[in-house]
């Protein structure tokens, strides 16, 4: 121990921005012993301070940049002593008594003690720890705090000395020291400087020691953002911190390592950008995204760092040995990420604790709730067994689902995504499409083991389930009646129109049924409107459950998709969350951000409906599109939803009465639960809700849709379905809303009456269901259904594989209309197939009046399977040539369906078609071109044709000479083609296909190309997938970052 | 009570308010399919002619000449020359005609037709597969791939049976003998469905009365129409009796109209006959001299008209007369060029009109042969003098048909014209989906 007496030199240095310095210099004066000297470093502008008499301080005002500045200058004013230190504090840090006296005694007993840190308390509860010496990773890109923030101080870090940091508020700092190291590094820009300045102690052969007992009132002003009187928080300097703590970590890297480092750099904030998505933190998204430039912008300090590192400190292995020890464990690292992050996440649970007498009654309740949905799970999948078993085993079997509005449902996921993508549409000879059709919702069925076939035949077979279980979920967030959510389960999973929709295969209304309660609840769940458990006396547990934005995420990716599904209902959808956002100030950027990604993937539509003008006809049927399959229906929407009874033929009339009484009894049921006021907004909102529901039904079904199959084919007119899902949510939340409580309102005799009202309406409604769940099962009933099981190859096989790449083929299939199919005798159903089956799932080619292609405002008619009728006709008829016709189009192959033997024979006679076979699936015959094969697409040359090697949308081939390309889908202005990189000038062809005039020989490539869909498509993609991402529940785990 | 709750029971009685006063829009009606109805012209090819009759017991020697079934005093004769198809020929061109005189035998008598075009629908009205009958389908394909036939029988009860599938080959002849598939059959339609261009059918008509001919005859197919005339081809006597015979697909109320040749004769007294669906009727002609009945009718009837010669017969038969006869088509009233191959014999046109007329034949080169006047609801037979294998063509809008006799021997046919030209073939497309055939 020395004798020499030690002698302190307290500097404060302030910018004058913190209002905290009177009481800084007040606590300076209580110390015993005092400082001392006390020199207080005044920015020129900050007001005067008056220090308290006892202390014998020296003003100094000096035009200082930073905290190290302001010491130096204060240094530089007093001549040196030998053994003096420096007590260095900010302008926010207040010694509490004693601190000194502890500091002193350490660096008494420790001479190599060159920094003694003293524990930092905060300002407002000094019994609360803020740090206690920090240390970093090995790679130095984390800092670690040595303490759990705000824990309590029982003096259980006593026995801490040696650290590799602290803080250098409130530090004593050897004056000869300050001078070796030149004080802190200003590259650091204030933040991390401490960590740099203790470990450039430790390298130089000093110690750093914290002294626990030493305590420091610390209000952190800088670090809350809160100087000059700002409210700031800690979130304002996260990009500055995390920036700091890379250039740290660049400054102690070995050089070559700083090239990784900065990769690294941006590849973590990357990640933590999407966990900042992931927890709905799109302030702190942009802010993780923002420190790689802050790694960057630090890159040219970095040779001045690291020179200072290497000449004040060195940086050979000698000189990390003594700091090596005290570098983070993993484990401490662990510890500390845990605690940061998920330290909210248990406070929040910790004060959330129910007690014992509640946790035990939602335990019960929550046995209840799982005995009534397995058994309304078990009913639902019994009713979809009984509808369509067939199916399920069908498609375990290795079928398909097929059907007139439904097509094949075997599409490969590649050809889906290419689909999505590119925009073209495979219907009729080619169209373009003006956003991706079903195929967003396609793709994740397509992922289920066996193919879309599969994902889209459970989802169609057990229909009534998913849909059951959705509206299970969403009763659950209006009422905690178990009843309630049995029947509303039920009656929605097996709502007379979606049962239609699931038999006729209208995939879009099936889709918006099923996805549209989660939107619903997410909402709901958003808004904080939903209700906690029973418990007690009637009272809910929690009485105010918190407002979820995962949950509200969830639902945007819900309703993103019901408008995929039925784009008239983004209209509604929109001005919906709008009246939202008015209505609950609070939840505005909520209800916005649930409308982005419905905003998104509709926009599009909008678009192009505005493109075809604003209040035309076309306009509308482009906002009224059904991108699926659909098929017409001629009733009513009243009728639908009343009296859809016509699939029930067969059954006895006692039971089909009641069957036909369910949607009227629950329609009076509701109008009654409504009456009560109860709830009045959510009652008032699931009424709007059916008002629109019912607007949007009567819309869609009054629109005739873009034909399916291509110009020419079928045009359906709408289904009323989605709009009717819209209203029966309503009436849904109006029920549920208004019944929320009725059992225990009023006394007495009004009580009888309500609880024997609600009673006999309930039981009214359970035989409504028990009467068309018998109405559904009876053994006689007539199936209404037309969606039907096919094995999965719909031609023959030799025809299949010449549509194929590269030829990609098309093949005429040919089917003698028989007055079974409605068709008068003698006609023949002519189907041009790029695939195997008519694909109306994932096509979905906007055509509207005229033929004219949505997508495009070029006002030309997109060429349709019309153009082919002679071809197709001189070939029954026997004239010789129609062949040739028919490969101009790039149909190679011509099948007559079995059973079609006249065709067969008409066939067989005609002179340019050659037999391949004749097999179960039809009857195959090769179309001979003058050309030598057939193909998609080709170059036209004098001596023949090159076929090009096509792919879904865009092949090449190597060409020997010049002449013309042709690619045999309808024009559009999309198609490119290049030869050997150089683009190529499209030329007019007189039958309308896409054509190029190649001049030499070279590479030809030609593709379609259309970049707006791409952008929109991409766009769509990355909107879903923030906001699936948003969806994760995380928020309650966030970290302490958020809490400020 | 808060006024608030009041607000989602009144929201619900103005919704329902306004959705019963509001007349909602209906749903829009489909837009079905664009059907398009494209008249094609097929590529001509070959007509058919079914080559020599075939005696249907088989050619049995007795010993007897009068008993024996076939007969060494055969001629066959047809024009113009042909490419052998099986055991006929085929002949390119618009015309042809075959004609074979089989002097005695099961089958004496004289047997004509003109060679048909191949055809995909059409119906053969003539035979029988009672006792002492025989019918003889003859489907002859003459192009270039094999052609399936669907050939369904009708009697006068109606369809008989399911449609039997006949496949022909290319170039080639198949011959059915009906009374091998259904006998018992009084009175024969023969229905011929082919895919593809279509087969060249013909019937041959053969009769017996115990061992005495009892007339052998082609059927051709006839025409399907609602407005048809049916020349009767020579004399109706209580000896020689003459039928017509209708049939209606798909049922029909028919009036029928005896015209002579001053004008329309009484005959049913009924003015509306019912022909039921599929059922051949048959209908015994009035006694007449020179006769033809228009056919109108409620929906498409086939018909044709069979007229006898009667001749001694051998004696110690025990039959008085033996029989040729002849069938004769219905044809419509139409302006099409028809045209017939005139074979040796004795030459007769008989020709009766809707209205009033010239019928005026040409041949090949253009030059009149006859030209003669025909008032309307009336018959004429007109004799004419024609080198056989000349053709005899017409554009009026009278039904003719020409009679072959051999007088001296009591042997009887007609030969009804044939369009020159392939009609055009409508064919129905329409654009569509497909999914698999269940």
């Amino acid at each position: 121990m020395s004798l020499a007496r030690l002698t302190v030199r307290a500097v404060v240095v302030s910018d004058g921005q913190s209002g905290r310095l009177a009481a800084v210099l007040d606590a300076l004066a209580a110390q015993d012993p005092a400082p001392d000297h006390v020199d207080v470093v005044l920015a020129p502008d900050a007001p005067d301070v008056v220090a308290p008499a006892s202390l014998r301080a020296t003003l100094i005002r000096a035009d200082i940049t930073n905290f190290s500045h302001g010491v130096d200058t204060a240094v530089a004013a007093s001549p040196g002593q030998a053994g003096e230190m420096l007590w260095l504090l900010h302008d926010d840090s207040a010694p509490l008594p004693g601190a000194l006296a502890a500091l002193t005694a350490t660096a008494r007993k420790r001479h190599r003690a060159e920094v003694i840190g003293a524990a930092q308390v905060r300002w407002d509860d000094p019994s609360r720890l803020v740090s206690l010496g920090t240390t970093t990773t090995r790679t130095g890109a984390r800092r670690v705090t040595l303490v759990d923030e705000d824990d309590v101080n029982q003096g259980q870090y006593d026995a801490r000395d040696d650290v590799l940091a602290v803080s250098m508020a409130g530090a004593l700092v050897r004056r000869e020291t300050w001078h070796r190291l030149e004080g802190l590094d200003p590259a650091y820009r204030g933040w991390g400087d401490s960590l740099d300045f203790c470990r450039r102690v430790w390298r130089s052969g000093g110690d750093v020691v914290v002294v626990p007992r030493a305590r420091i009132r610390h209000a952190q002003e800088s670090l809350y953002a809160m100087r000059g009187g700002r409210e700031g928080s800690r979130r304002d300097t996260y990009v500055e911190r995390r920036g700091a703590e890379w250039f740290h970590a660049l400054v102690y890297a070995p050089w070559w390592a700083v090239p990784f480092l900065v990769i690294a750099a941006l590849a973590s904030s990357l990640w933590r950008a999407v966990t900042r998505v992931v927890r709905n933190d799109a302030r702190m998204t942009a802010a993780e995204l923002a420190v790689p430039a802050r790694v960057v912008a630090s890159l040219g300090r970095l040779f001045g760092a690291r020179r200072r590192l290497t000449s004040s400190a060195g940086r050979g292995r000698r000189a990390r040995a003594a700091e090596a020890a005290l570098l983070a464990t993993p484990r401490q690292v662990r510890h500390d990420v845990r605690v940061r992050q998920w330290g909210e996440y248990d406070t929040w649970r910790a004060a959330s604790a129910p007690s014992d007498v509640v946790r035990g009654e939602l335990e019960l309740s929550r046995r209840r709730m799982r005995r009534a949905l397995a058994a309304t799970a078990v009913l639902l999948a019994a009713a979809a067994a009984v509808l369509h078993g067939d199916w399920i085993l069908g498609i375990l079997r290795g079928q398909m689902l097929v059907g007139d509005a439904l097509g094949v449902t075997d599409a490969a996921l590649g050809d889906l995504w290419d689909r999505g993508v590119g925009g073209w549409s495979e219907q009729g000879l080619g169209a373009p499409a003006i956003d991706g059709g079903l195929t967003a919702l396609l793709v994740p069925l397509a992922l289920v083991p066996g193919g879309l076939a599969v994902g889209l035949g459970l989802l169609l077979a057990l229909a009534p389930l998913w849909a059951g279980l959705a509206a299970w979920a969403t009763a659950g967030a209006v009422t905690r009646s178990v009843t309630f959510r049995v029947l509303a389960a039920l009656v929605y999973g097996l709502l007379p129109p979606f049962i239609v929709a699931v038999g006729d295969g209208r995939l879009g209304g099936v889709l918006v049924h099923i996805l549209l309660p989660l939107a619903l609840l997410g909402i709901l769940r958003a808004g904080g409107w939903h209700r906690g458990e029973r418990v007690g006396a009637g009272e809910h547990f929690p009485a105010h459950p918190p407002r979820s934005s995962s949950a509200g995420m969830a639902g945007a990716v819900a309703l993103a998709l019901c408008v995929i599904a039925s784009p008239l209902l983004m209209i509604s959808a929109l001005v919906g969350l709008a009246v939202l956002a008015g209505v609950s100030p609070g939840r505005r950027g909520t209800f916005v951000a649930i409308g982005v990604p419905t905003l998104v993937v509709g926009l599009p539509g909008v678009i192009a409906a505005v493109s075809q003008g604003v209040a035309t006809a076309d306009a509308w049927s482009v906002i009224a599109r059904e991108p699926g399959p659909s098929a017409p229906s001629d009733r009513s929407v009243f009728d639908l939803v009343l009296s859809p009874w016509d699939g029930i033929d067969g059954v006895p009339s006692l039971i089909a009465t009641v069957a036909a009484a369910l949607v009227p009894v629950v329609l009076v049921a509701a109008a009654l639960a409504v009456l009560g006021g109860r709830r009045w907004k959510l009652s008032l909102a699931g009424i709007a809700m059916v008002a629109t529901g019912v607007a949007v039904a009567v819309a869609q079904a009054a629109t005739v849709l873009s034909p399916d199959a291509g110009a020419g084919t079928g045009a359906a007119n709408g289904w009323a379905g989605p709009g009717l899902t819209v209203a029966a949510l309503g009436v849904l939340l109006a029920t549920g809303a208004g019944l929320d409580g009725a059992w225990l309102v009023g006394r007495g005799a009004t009580r009888v009456a309500v609880r024997v009202g609600a009673a006999s309406m309930t039981l009214a409604v359970a035989v409504g269901v028990v009467g068309y769940g018998a109405a559904l099962a009876w053994p006689g009933r007539e199936d209404a259904a037309t969606v039907a099981l096919s094995s999965r190859d719909v031609v023959p096989l030799v025809a299949a594989l010449e549509q194929e790449p590269p030829a990609r083929q098309r093949v005429l299939v040919l089917e003698e209309g028989g007055e079974q199919d409605g068709d008068a005798p003698g006609e023949v159903t002519a189907a041009v197939l790029a695939y195997d089956g008519t694909d109306i799932v994932s096509t979905a080619g906007e055509l509207v009046s005229g033929d004219r292609a949505a997508a495009r405002t070029s006002g030309d008619a997109v060429v349709g399977l019309a153009t082919l009728d002679d071809a197709v006709a001189r070939l029954l008829g026997g004239e010789s040539g129609a062949g040739q016709e028919l490969a101009q189009w790039g149909i190679g192959v011509v099948v007559a369906v079995p059973g079609s033997a006249s065709l067969e024979d008409s066939l067989a006679q005609a002179g340019d078609l050659a037999l391949l076979g004749s097999s179960d699936r039809g009857t195959s015959w090769r179309i001979l071109s003058d050309t030598g094969t057939v193909a998609r697409a080709w170059l036209d040359t004098d001596g023949g044709a090159e076929p090009l090697a096509m792919g879904r949308s865009g092949g090449g081939v190597d060409v020997g000479s010049g002449g013309t390309a042709i690619v045999a889908v309808a024009d559009d202005e999309a198609w490119t083609a290049t030869l050997d990189g150089e683009p190529l000038v499209s030329v007019e062809d007189e039958l309308g296909r896409v054509a190029f005039e190649v001049p030499r020989a070279g590479y030809l490539h030609v593709e379609y190309d259309d970049t707006t869909h791409r952008v929109w498509w991409w766009l769509g993609a990355a909107t879903l997938v923030w906001a699936a991402l948003g969806a994760v529940p995380l928020r309650a785990r966030g970290f302490k970052e958020a809490r400020a | 009570m808060r006024l608030t709750r009041l607000i989602p029971a009144a929201a619900t009685a103005a919704l329902v308010a306004a959705v019963s006063v509001a007349s909602l829009p209906g749903p829009a009606a489909e837009v079905p399919a664009v059907t398009r109805d494209i008249s094609v012209a097929p590529t001509p090819l070959p007509l058919a002619c079914p080559g020599p009759l075939e005696v249907p017991v088989g050619d049995i020697d007795t010993g007897d000449s009068d008993l024996d079934a076939g007969s060494d005093d055969r001629t066959f004769w047809s024009a113009p020359e042909g490419d052998a198809l099986g055991e006929g020929n085929a002949v390119a061109g618009a015309w042809g005609t075959q004609v074979e005189r089989v002097g005695g035998g099961d089958i004496a008598g004289l047997a004509g037709t003109a060679c048909s075009a191949p055809s995909q629908d059409q119906w053969l009205v003539a035979g029988a597969t009672s006792l002492g009958a025989s019918a003889r389908l003859v489907l002859s394909n003459t192009s270039d791939a094999s052609v399936r036939a669907h050939v369904t029988l009708h009697g006068p009860v109606g369809v008989i049976d399911e449609a039997i599938v006949v496949s022909v080959a290319p170039h080639s002849q198949q011959s059915l003998l009906l009374e091998g598939i259904e006998a018992e059959i009084p009175a024969l339609a023969v229905h011929v469905v082919a895919g593809g261009v279509g087969v060249g059918a013909a019937l041959q008509d053969s009769r017996l009365n115990g061992f005495v001919a009892a007339g052998t005859e082609w059927a051709a197919p006839t025409h399907t129409g609602t407005d048809l005339i049916v020349p009767i081809a020579g004399p109706v006597t209580a000896d020689a009796p003459g039928t017509l015979r209708l049939v209606a697909p798909d049922g029909a109320d028919v009036t029928l109209s005896l015209w002579g040749s001053d004008g329309e004769r009484g005959w049913l007294g009924e003015d509306v006959v019912t022909v039921e669906a599929g059922a051949v009727t048959d209908l015994a002609l009035p006694a007449g001299d020179l006769q033809a009945v228009r056919i109108e009718a409620d929906a498409p009837v086939a018909a044709a008209a069979s007229v006898t010669v009667a001749r001694d017969a051998p004696a110690d038969t025990g039959v008085a007369y033996a029989l040729d006869q002849a069938w004769t088509e219905a044809q419509a009233a139409t302006s099409d060029e028809r045209a017939v191959v005139v074979p040796g014999g004795e030459l007769s046109i008989v020709a009766a009109a809707t209205e009033s007329t010239r019928l005026t034949l040409t041949d090949a080169d253009g030059a009149v042969v006859v030209d003669e006047p025909l008032s309307a609801g009336t018959v004429r037979r007109v004799e004419v003098e024609a080198e056989p294998g000349s053709v005899l063509i017409g554009t009026g809008p009278a039904a003719w048909a020409l009679t072959v006799a051999d007088g001296e021997a009591g042997f009887l046919t007609t030969l009804s014209p044939t369009p020159t030209s392939v009609p055009d073939r409508l064919v129905t497309i329409a654009p569509g989906t497909y999914v698999g055939s269940p």
